[in-house]
């Protein structure tokens, strides 16, 4: 027997006790790390909708507070279409508008014809042929919260859509969409010829410095911001808005996480108070008591980082079957946060053992035996 | 060693708790030497565990000086030292850890003296046999008997060879038979190991088969008696005064000359 092996007898042999502050441990690490997630997933939401609708450029017009208000003229998907590079362009008008009459949804107005459309996959309806107006696509979760299916009637800015189809993208961005053509939705919220971004789809095989021309390129032609598709929430006042707060919430989230921890390590820690007044008594060295009492805290720390990585990973997965929330948002703890999870817990759960067990082992073993 | 010098000495020791508001020893002076088996009696209350306490460091006095072969001891590491190699202590609460093993108890008293693991469980086992509980080395303190457990708890208490061995009423959660057998066995090991036993207790039977019993009273001394018979006879509780061994305080000796 060593200190290792007796900290992971006294955790064995008390089965319960070290489930249930493994359990506690392994919440606070679940609640900060979903926190986290879920702050994170604005930016990764977009990245994800992005990467669905298979663009690689986005443009946006320069110095406007967010993409609903910077508009630009339609005219220059032709222009940016000719460009080396270019394999296709695709102008989106996108705003929040009512549907239903008191429902804001986020519409999307493209081209029927244009590359993101083509590749919209459907899990129910068809595409209507070319020329057909005043239909919608519903992304899945837009159908579902608006209670509608193909074949319905749906109102967007008070005039009536046809629904053609269910959009069956994946990520929580496009699944709550309403998709329209681009001159149906010009002509309901009085924008012709206007569009809010332009997507491009360059051509294959393009190397980083032509990339880097074509987007010098576009942006000599106005004040239009020429950003990775992935990226183009970046400079919108109301996503930096959003992301402050959701780093607030996420820091609060790890303060509360650490302080749960902490405070659960504590309470276990000081109910063994005559357990180390025993080991005092015997004439073990303060260090050495110390040293197990850490040791202990720091399997608990690791075991329940590990409880908590899974129950985050569950939860991540049961918030999207939410309704009307899960619709509207996902998030994922991502692998690169496990690594960190597991040593901050470990840490915490070590620095949380180390204080009570610093305060019973330098007790007069007759004190800490009192509490027996 | 010179013949006479003390093991443990003790010397106008007070202890007080809650600031001064409650006494549970008023200056005592006792003197142990070497090899001998002292019995502490008294009332419940009288200040029998709290002088124990003192002697074994796991308690500071809040006055007076307890010495260690005529060696002044203060420091909690230098007791720690003390505990670890030269004072076995055994409780009436027999204080075992619950997720060990018989066996892993006692190796616990081994840890940390540069001895193999191999040595370590060899030697735990050796002395859980000593005790009468080879069969039982593997099981936890829950599954153990009262008297089980304290001869476990003995076991632990003389894992490093002490000189002295502090057993605070030993029996004290034993039933008669678990309690004889359990003394005898503190008495045999005493006189096969060669170390001093201070036995505390409030059975007088008991505290009759040591040499020499000191009575508690209010936190105080009250009288030394020198026990007539030897450890292995029975004999009545009672026997005469012992001279000289505690010193007493000047003012103890006031309380006396006004007797």
């Amino acid at each position: 027997m060593n200190l290792v092996t007796l900290a992971v007898r006294n955790l064995q042999r008390r089965t319960m006790r070290t489930s249930a502050v493994s359990l506690s441990v392994g919440l606070a690490v679940a609640s900060a790390l979903s926190l986290i997630s879920l702050s994170d997933s604005i930016e990764n939401g977009v990245r994800e909708g992005a990467d669905e609708r298979n663009a690689d450029l986005t443009v946006l017009k320069r110095n406007a507070s967010d993409i609903f208000s910077g508009f630009i003229t339609e005219d220059l998907v032709g222009r940016i279409a000719g460009m080396p590079g270019v394999a296709a362009v695709a102008g989106d008008l996108i705003m929040f508008a009512p549907v239903d009459q008191d429902q804001q949804k986020l519409v999307a107005g493209g081209p029927p014809d244009g590359f993101i459309w083509k590749s919209m996959p459907l899990l129910a309806g068809t595409m209507p042929a070319a020329g057909a107006t005043r239909y919608a696509i519903l992304g899945s979760g837009a159908a579902e919260v608006l209670h509608k299916g193909v074949g319905d009637e749906i109102t967007i800015l008070d005039e009536p859509f046809h629904v053609a189809a269910i959009a069956n993208y994946q990520s929580a961005l496009n699944r709550s969409m309403v998709f329209v053509p681009l001159e149906d939705l010009q002509d309901v919220a009085f924008r012709q010829k206007q569009i809010t971004m332009l997507n491009i789809r360059l051509a294959p095989g393009l190397k980083p410095k032509q990339i880097e021309t074509l987007k010098t390129s576009i942006a000599a032609i106005g004040p239009l911001l020429v950003t990775p598709t992935d990226q183009f929430l970046r400079n919108d006042r109301y996503v930096a808005v959003m992301r402050s707060i959701s780093r607030t919430v996420s820091l609060i989230a790890l303060i509360m996480g650490a302080l749960s921890v902490l405070s659960t390590l504590l309470m276990a820690v000081q109910e063994r108070t005559s357990e180390i007044g025993i080991m005092s008594a015997i004439g073990w060295a303060r260090a050495r008591t110390m040293g197990s009492i850490v040791i202990e805290g720091a399997v608990i720390g690791a075991i329940g980082s590990v409880l908590g990585i899974g129950i985050s990973y569950g939860v991540s997965y049961s918030f999207t079957g939410l309704p009307i929330i899960g619709e509207m948002m996902s998030f994922h703890p991502v692998p690169e946060m496990f690594l960190p999870t597991l040593l901050v817990s470990i840490l915490l759960c070590a620095i949380g053992a180390l204080y009570p067990a610093w305060r019973a082992a330098t007790m007069n073993p007759a004190e800490a035996l009192r509490r027996f | 060693m010179a013949e006479h010098s003390s093991l443990i000495r003790v010397e106008h020791v007070d202890r007080v708790y809650d600031d001064g508001a409650v006494t549970a020893l008023r200056d005592i002076n006792l003197i142990i030497r070497p090899n001998e088996c002292a019995a502490i009696v008294g009332k419940s209350g009288s200040g029998k565990s709290s002088l124990i306490h003192i002697m074994s460091g796991c308690d500071a006095p809040t006055a007076g000086t307890v010495y260690w072969h005529d060696e002044s001891i203060w420091r909690q590491e230098d007791w720690r030292r003390l505990r670890a190699t030269r004072i076995g202590i055994v409780f009436q609460e027999f204080h075992l850890l619950p997720a060990l093993t018989a066996a892993e108890n006692v190796e616990l008293a081994l840890m940390g003296h540069c001895i193999s693991a191999a040595d370590r469980a060899r030697r735990a086992s050796s002395l859980l046999e000593r005790v009468g509980l080879s069969d039982r080395a593997r099981h936890l303190p829950t599954e153990l008997s009262g008297g089980e457990r304290q001869r476990v708890a003995i076991a632990r208490s003389i894992a490093n060879d002490p000189e002295l061995i502090l057993a605070d009423e030993p029996t004290g959660n034993l039933d008669s038979a678990n309690a004889d057998a359990v003394v005898e066995l503190l008495l045999n090991i005493r006189r096969d190991r060669g170390a001093a036993l201070i036995l505390v207790t409030h059975d007088e039977s008991l505290a009759a088969r040591c040499d020499w019993r000191i009575r508690l009273k209010d936190g105080a001394i009250e009288t030394e008696q020198e026990e007539e018979a030897t450890e292995k006879e029975e004999k009545a509780p009672a026997g005469k005064l012992r001279p000289a061994r505690g010193t007493p305080s000047p003012a103890r000796r006031a309380r006396k000359r006004k007797k």
